[in-house]
């Protein structure tokens, strides 16, 4: 294999082309390598320019050491996609310093290609997607620079100029064939689940609540998932996504802190024996939620598992079969208004839904024992003690706030009777605390409220900041009631979203400052957003989500029954066809420019005459044949000499102010003329041949 | 019982028979699907690799961006095979020029490159013949409509005629994905002399001398007599280049009608030698005599050329001398 050095061209469009992948994974990755990156690049271009030499083999050990090195030290011991990505982002950079010959151009294109892979595991969307358009572009625009042509100075614009202008061509061709196979190529499940995972914390619920806990999910506006309904939709202040069911109740360094308790973890997958079948509303809906590491899905009240791999729990909630490490989008029915449990509640479960502390928030057991003793007859039932409750929030000066102070030691005690400000996971919390001490059965649910309905496209979108907890109370003959204590303080809240429940002075999304929703007061960029994020929900909804069920569907209604062998069919018949369409197109050569009339005749007149060896020379003018035809000819030197004129005349003639036409019928007449006169000149006896040269050599 | 080496060359000789049908000598060749051959290149097959890699990656992931980006790429390798080919298809190779040269010499061979249809990349043009100076591969880029000349460093071997091996027009452009290549089999008429070994005359032996005397030549070198016309044969040294260049036609400057030296290059003075090295020596001769100005003859077995001088009658001595008893092979 030759070793071509690499030419200025290539090298430029190198570097543009490892840039382009490194800013996407920036975001990604530690932040070091940013350092990394820019001391490569502008050493490799120092290189170039002959200001600096490449590293010595010693610095280059060295190098990759540290790097190693660093790259293990801020994986923090643990193997994951960042880490790995890392790794090979180090391993391309280090490659970039040493680029010498085309070989090395092969390795950073091809491993730039996958980073620009890995890049699609961390971000998927729209806007990723058009920008790596751009990197795919250039990453190609390199590799054709690899093989151009050494050239210098003017020559090596027009090389990078011609190295883009190859590869956008080739992209756009392949587009046809790209499509083809996006939607006819057999598409598997994954072949192993074993894969490599993000290694950040993902922001979300988590499986433990303490009061303040969600109020950290405020300040973040990133998509949890959004929900499309397919014929009806529930009002707003019904959208209570529920996600877990926290009903177990311990008290950690003195603050309280709810969990599952696992008496529900026994699910029945669908499709189901016991499927749910309800005469009041039903809603569907189809939920796509991003990735969360998480089994949980997210689900109205009275929720039944639709597919494959959902099953439900006993609590009304649905999981997934594995966790969600990449997006998922599943159907869910609910029929939010059935009853559940109400014929009465297992012993283990109203053990569970009733278990608290035995000590701790003297004040909380002491209000509870009042509002017991002190019961009238309109308090007699749990449904009235629990109104009573709610009352009490709503009558003492309570307040909702995300910044709430610290509250340690008998935390519900300091809430209820000092702060009196709080977040909905304090609300929750104590309302739960004190209906289980007055003997009802409640829990807490933690899931999103509320979300953002697009206008334009009709779905919601559910970001973090819709983080809730609310509460469950069983009653008698009523089953699970679904109760919102913060509603009683901060109405606002449920109907209208975190935003507006805010208190003055306090900051949405505080330390986001970056985030589109903050601007959404300005009518014309909240327009953007919602044409954006619409963008985007039918991106991942038609483009991303294209699956194997979904492949199998579109199939199925394009070819019916028998449908897997027939797309093979189609695709390979489709492919084939491409092909040569585009061979046809790239390989078609215009035909030879048929010669004018006139060219012909001339042509034929030499055939007509070759007995008298007077043939047109090449490159002969036609004034110069006539004069040697006329010498030749003397007989018929005057009407040689005026066809030959006329000839002259028409070639040399303005083509300005004559009719096309006209022109034509000359050309005709003269074509005419000229074929008459070889005639007569092929009737002549021929001379001597020796004459014939001599006459050529006088000319 | 066949061996190994008489196996393959058996098999080496009908590869050539084949590709001597597929493409036949010629002057001028424009390239088609007869001539042009293509297949992946180990760049090609690594990129492939890396589609698997790719392909793996979006099911286990089931990201539809990656298998997006995977198909993408997989189109563009299917395209850059009809981009590669395209890069040769339609060129049009013409030799013609004579070379004349001498055994051991570094010469160049010119090809001419055109198409009126497209431009062409990165073409890649050497000798296929592993023993010619084939890092001196040359690299062109042809545009559209424009004659480009390309010069192929070509070291002269054997005497006889000029038969260049195959050349090989190959082309990575543009992603390097597939190799593809032409192996042309190009007329390039032209006479290597032997190589000239420079040593004093040998008088020639025998009749030799009678010869010399009958030879009766009256081409001087001594005393400037008058002008005459230009004959074919006479020597460039002869010439009234002055009268040329006032445009009065070609003259020869014609000297006093005296005895001029005579040398005969006789075979048969060179005993014990080879055939080559006998060649080679009157090669020597040849030339040291034309630049003394002497008249010279040549006496081989079965030819004698009789004695003259000038660049005519050399570059005919040289012409013999290199097709002595050759056989093209």
């Amino acid at each position: 294999m030759k070793l071509i050095n690499l030419p200025r061209s290539a090298l430029i469009w190198l570097l543009v082309a490892i840039t382009s992948v490194y800013i996407p994974l920036q975001m990604q990755l530690p932040a070091w390598l940013s350092l990394v990156f820019i001391i490569v690049v502008g050493w490799r271009w120092m290189i170039h320019l002959g200001r600096w030499s490449y590293p010595s083999s010693f610095a280059k050990v060295f190098v990759v050491v540290l790097a190693i090195v660093a790259v293990i030290a801020s994986a923090e011991g643990r193997f994951h996609l960042e880490s790995a990505a890392s790794f090979i982002l180090v391993a391309s950079l280090l490659k970039v310093l040493e680029i010498k010959n085309q070989r090395d151009g092969y390795t950073v294109i091809f491993l730039g290609l996958f980073l620009l892979a890995v890049t699609f595991l961390f971000e998927q969307g729209i806007l990723t997607a058009i920008y790596s358009l751009v990197v795919v572009w250039v990453l190609l625009a390199a590799l054709v620079g690899l093989h151009q042509t050494h050239v210098s100075g003017q020559h090596a614009r027009q090389n990078i100029k011609q190295a883009g202008k190859t590869s956008g061509q080739i992209l756009l061709l392949s587009l046809p064939i790209m499509l083809t196979l996006f939607f006819l190529f057999p598409r598997l499940g994954p072949l192993w689940s074993l894969n490599l995972q993000s290694g950040k914390a993902r922001t979300g619920l988590s499986e433990y609540m303490s009061p303040g806990d969600i109020a950290e999910l405020s300040n973040s506006d990133e998509l949890v998932f959004r929900v499309e309904f397919s014929g009806d939709m529930p009002t707003p202040d019904k959208w209570y996504w529920r996600g877990l069911v926290l009903d177990s109740y311990h008290e950690v360094g003195g603050v309280s802190r709810w969990s599952q308790s696992g008496i529900f973890d026994q699910i029945d997958w669908y499709p189901s024996r016991r499927a749910r079948q309800e005469s009041s509303a039903e809603y569907d809906y189809t939920i796509i939620q991003e990735a969360s590491d998480n089994k949980w899905l997210f689900g109205l009240r009275g929720v039944a598992a639709m597919e494959v791999g959902i099953g439900i729990k006993g609590n009304d909630l649905i999981v997934s079969k594995t966790e969600l490490n990449q997006r998922k989008e599943y159907k869910v029915r609910s029929w939010p208004e059935m009853n559940i449990a109400k014929q009465g509640l297992r012993p283990f479960v109203r053990q569970q839904s009733l278990q608290v502390s035995k000590v701790g928030n003297p004040k909380t057991r002491q209000l509870v024992q009042q509002i017991v003793q002190q019961s009238t007859i309109d308090q007699s039932t749990d449904e009235q003690r629990m109104e009573a409750m709610l009352h009490y929030f709503n009558q003492q000066n309570f307040s909702y706030t995300l910044k709430p102070n610290q509250m340690r030691n008998n935390d519900i005690d300091k809430f209820l009777f000092e702060n009196r400000a709080g977040f909905c996971a304090h609300y929750s919390s104590s309302f739960v605390f004190i209906m289980r001490l007055m003997g009802i059965p409640a829990r807490v649910v933690a899931g999103y409220q509320g979300g953002e309905l697009n206008p334009d496209s009709g779905h919601i979108t559910v970001r973090q900041y819709d983080a809730h907890a609310w509460v469950e109370v069983w009653l008698e003959n009523q089953g699970w009631v679904s109760v919102d204590p913060t509603a009683q303080v901060a109405p606002n809240r449920i109907s209208l979203g975190l935003r507006q429940a805010l208190a003055e002075g306090e900051e949405f999304l505080a330390g986001n400052n970056f985030s589109l929703i903050k601007l959404s007061h300005l009518a014309w960029l909240n327009g953007f957003r919602f044409q954006l994020d619409q963008l985007n929900y039918y991106w991942h909804q038609r483009v991303l989500n294209f699956n194997k069920n979904r492949q199998g569907s579109l199939l199925k209604e394009w070819f019916g029954n028998g449908f897997l062998k027939k797309s093979l069919y189609a695709l390979a018949t489709l492919f084939c066809l491409l092909f040569f369409s585009m061979a046809i197109m790239l390989l078609w050569r215009k035909p030879v420019a048929r010669a004018t009339l006139l060219g012909r005749t001339l042509v034929s007149f030499d055939k007509k005459i070759r007995r008298h060896q007077m043939q047109r020379k090449e490159s002969e003018g036609l004034g110069d044949y006539s004069e040697r035809l006329q010498l030749h000819f003397p007989q018929h030197a005057l009407s040689i000499k005026r066809l030959f004129d006329q000839l002259q005349n028409f070639y040399f003639a303005k083509p300005m102010g004559r009719q096309f036409d006209a022109k034509a019928a000359d050309e005709k007449q003269l074509a005419k003329n000229l074929l008459k006169m070889a005639r007569k000149l092929s009737t002549l006896p021929a001379a001597k041949t020796a004459l014939a040269d001599d006459v050529g050599k006088t000319d | 019982m066949v061996s190994q080496k008489t196996l393959t060359s058996g098999l080496t000789r009908r590869w050539q028979k084949w590709l001597d049908r597929r493409i036949p000598e010629a002057k001028e060749v424009t390239l088609n699907q007869r001539s042009i051959f293509i297949i992946p290149s180990r760049v090609g097959w690594l990129f492939l690799l890396l589609l698997i890699l790719l392909l793996i990656t979006a099911m286990n992931y089931q990201n539809g961006l990656i298998y997006g980006l995977t198909f993408w790429l997989f189109s563009v390798a299917i395209s850059a095979l009809l981009f590669t080919y395209r890069n040769l298809s339609g060129l049009k190779i013409q030799t013609g020029q004579h070379i004349n040269g001498f055994v051991g010499d570094h010469i160049e061979v010119p090809i001419l490159l055109s198409d009126q249809g497209r431009d062409h990349q990165a073409l890649i043009i050497r000798w296929s013949n592993k023993n010619q100076p084939g890092s001196n591969a040359v690299i062109t880029n042809v545009e559209m409509g424009r004659e480009k000349e390309c010069r192929i460093p070509f070291q002269l071997r054997k005497r006889g005629r000029l038969k260049t091996p195959r050349l090989r027009i190959e082309t990575h452009f543009p992603f390097g994905l597939y190799k593809s290549w032409t192996w042309l089999r190009l007329q390039t008429p032209g006479i290597i002399y032997p190589q000239a070994i420079i040593t004093p005359f040998i008088p020639s032996q025998g009749e030799g001398s009678d010869l010399a005397s009958d030879a009766n030549l009256h081409i001087g070198n001594d005393e400037f007599i008058g002008l005459r016309n230009y004959q074919a044969g006479d020597s460039l040294k002869h010439i009234a280049w002055k009268y040329l260049a006032k445009g009065k036609g070609l003259l020869t400057k014609e000297y006093d009608n005296q005895q001029l030296s005579l040398q005969w290059l006789d075979w048969f003075s060179l005993p014990g030698m080879g055939v080559e090295e006998r060649l080679s020596h009157l090669t020597g001769w040849v030339l040291q005599a034309e630049k003394e100005g002497r008249a010279y003859g040549i006496k081989l077995p079965q030819l004698e050329i009789k004695p003259q001088l000038g660049d005519v009658h050399r570059d005919y001595c040289l012409k013999q001398l290199a097709l002595y008893r050759y056989e093209a092979d």
